[in-house]
């Protein structure tokens, strides 16, 4: 049994309130849907997918985190997600964003309350040439979190 | 057994473990126990590993080297390392449980459940089985007569095809290869009604089947049950294909509608009015028509007094020409000299009438005064 896969072990039972466990087959990829838990209009009603990509030194690594589209679920509008899933979260960035305390759990809650803070239902600005431009390794972008209102 | 292959972080507790004692990086009871100068405990491994990616505490993030960590205090040690454990290998059947501390010792000396090198062979056999004769060596199995080592022979009998095995319904013996197949015609095993999917809740053994059927209601019913679902399954197909097409009608029918569903009311009331209209214009029309008539009585009843009054004159004047004539007739007979008077004056008659008989004189004078008419007209 690999690091990861223990660590993951301990998070199957309960998971806060709006998260639910989708698919956990192995320790490499999990999704989980994530809802809005107050009246925010933009996400109201609304049931996102997150997948999480775990490599075998998680928690010491970051997991890779997007969002992805699923039959009836969709990417959620929000000036720091690209219409490509891709997140622009510090914690999830492997620099000095995350920390092997961080968890599925933790991660969940923070992109939940970075949803229910948003006010703005647009993109980020670039979406369409980023998307374009076929980058779908969170890791390889350089994100600007320079903007504390989101 | 290297004590360093335990796996101290995959050991499973006999009590849930306060979380104060696990590391908030693997989440499990510190293994090493370690804490930093920001006064975080984590494993050794733990702290090791996440320093090597980033030099900042996990928790706090504050600067971290390694140099700024350091064993934690004994009692912090203790508390972890005699907290209850399994054994490693009870999920092979060793049931032993003890403090933490003393799990290495178990599997060096006790655990029954650990491989060890057999003394003869040099191959992998469990600490159990170690002190007997070598395990290793082939021996043919009475059955089946295939070859198994003997370290493998009780797995080997659970599935040697040679074994005889027992119907669980018949309690027949056969061999356990075809023990499958007598399953499917065993006299004896419990199965259901072949009407079970119409619903027929009867279950029994096979033998009695046939009993069952003879009186099964399902069974008798089976014709034209199945006749019935595929009629509806028909219906339901065709009841589809019209509720499609009446999708497809309604939106031209309410189209229509909005134009339409006045008109008969519209059209009755267009009626109505175009009939008071016309019945207006009727007595517009008679109302002109009496004027008329009454018109063209006065016109033609002035027309005729005047035509009479005409006539009258005219018959007058006949009148007094047939007196004259009479008159002129009567001197011819008695008198010849006044014949030529006469003749010469006829242009005259009331200048010549003068001297004329006193009776005759009204009557020229009545002619005179009906000519005096006749020329004003
Ligand atoms: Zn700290
Ligand atoms: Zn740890
Ligand atoms: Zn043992
Ligand atoms: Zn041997
Ligand atoms: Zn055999
Ligand atoms: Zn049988
Ligand atoms: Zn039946």
């Amino acid at each position: 049994m690999t690091f990861a896969t223990r660590r993951l072990r301990k998070i199957v039972g309960a998971l806060p309130p709006g998260i639910t466990l989708v698919r956990a087959e192995d320790f490499k990829e999990w999704q989980l849907d994530i809802r809005v838990l107050d009246d925010n209009p933009i996400y109201k009603g609304k049931t996102y997918r997150l997948s999480f990509k775990f490599n075998i030194n998680y928690p010491i690594d970051a997991p890779i985190v997007t969002f992805v589209e699923a039959p009836g679920i969709t990417i959620p509008m929000h000036p720091h997600i690209y219409s490509n899933g891709i997140i622009c979260l510090d914690l999830l960035s492997s620099g000095n964003g995350w920390s092997p305390v961080q968890s599925v759990e933790s991660v969940c809650m923070s992109i939940q309350s970075m949803l229910t803070g948003n006010t703005r239902n647009e993109r980020p600005e670039g979406d369409a040439d980023f998307v374009r431009s076929g980058n779908t390794n969170p890791r390889n972008i350089r994100f600007v979190y320079d903007d504390p209102t989101v | 057994m290297d004590s360093e292959q335990i796996d101290y972080q995959s050991l499973n507790y006999l009590s849930t473990v306060d979380h104060n004692l696990c590391c908030p990086i693997c989440r499990s009871p510190l293994v090493d126990p370690v804490y930093t100068t920001c006064l975080h405990t984590f494993c050794s491994t733990c702290i090791n590993k996440a320093l090597e990616r980033s030099q900042t505490c996990p928790v706090d993030r504050t600067p971290l080297q390694a140099e700024d960590v350091s064993p934690a205090p004994i009692m912090i040690a203790n508390l972890v390392n005699e907290l209850a454990v399994l054994c490693p290998n009870s999920e092979l059947g060793c049931t032993f449980t003890c403090a933490r501390y003393l799990v290495e010792a178990h599997l060096s000396h006790d655990c029954e459940f650990v491989y060890m090198k057999c003394r003869e062979c040099g191959d992998k056999v469990l600490r159990r089985d170690a002190g007997r004769e070598c395990l290793h060596q082939l021996e043919e199995c009475t059955h089946c007569f295939q070859h198994i080592k003997k370290i493998d022979m009780e797995a080997h009998e659970k599935e040697c095809p040679g074994l005889l095995g027992e119907c669980m319904h018949c309690r027949l013996e056969i061999e356990r290869s075809e023990l499958k197949e007598h399953e499917f015609t065993c006299e004896e095993a419990t199965i259901s009604c072949s009407s079970s999917s119409l619903g027929c809740p009867w279950s029994g053994q096979r033998k009695e089947l046939s009993h069952h059927q003879a009186a099964c209601p399902f069974t008798f019913l089976r014709p034209v049950l199945q006749a019935h679902a595929e009629r509806l399954t028909k219906l339901e197909l065709e009841n589809r294909t019209l509720r499609k097409r009446i999708e497809q009608l309604t939106p031209r029918i309410n189209q229509s509608n909005t134009t339409e569903p006045l008109s008969f009311d519209e059209q009755a009331y267009q009626f109505l009015t175009e009939q008071e209209h016309m019945r207006q214009d009727m007595e517009r029309l008679s109302a002109t028509l009496g004027e008329l008539e009454i018109k063209q009585g006065m016109l033609l009843m002035n027309e005729s007094l005047r035509t009479k009054e005409e006539l009258a004159g005219i018959r007058a004047a006949i009148n007094g020409i047939r007196m004259q004539i009479h008159w002129l007739l009567t001197v011819r007979v008695h008198g010849t000299e006044h014949r030529h008077v006469v003749g010469g004056g006829a242009g005259t008659p009331s200048n010549s009438a003068g001297p004329s008989h006193p009776a005759e004189h009204s009557a020229s004078r009545r002619l005179s005064d009906n000519f005096g008419q006749g020329v004003k007209l």
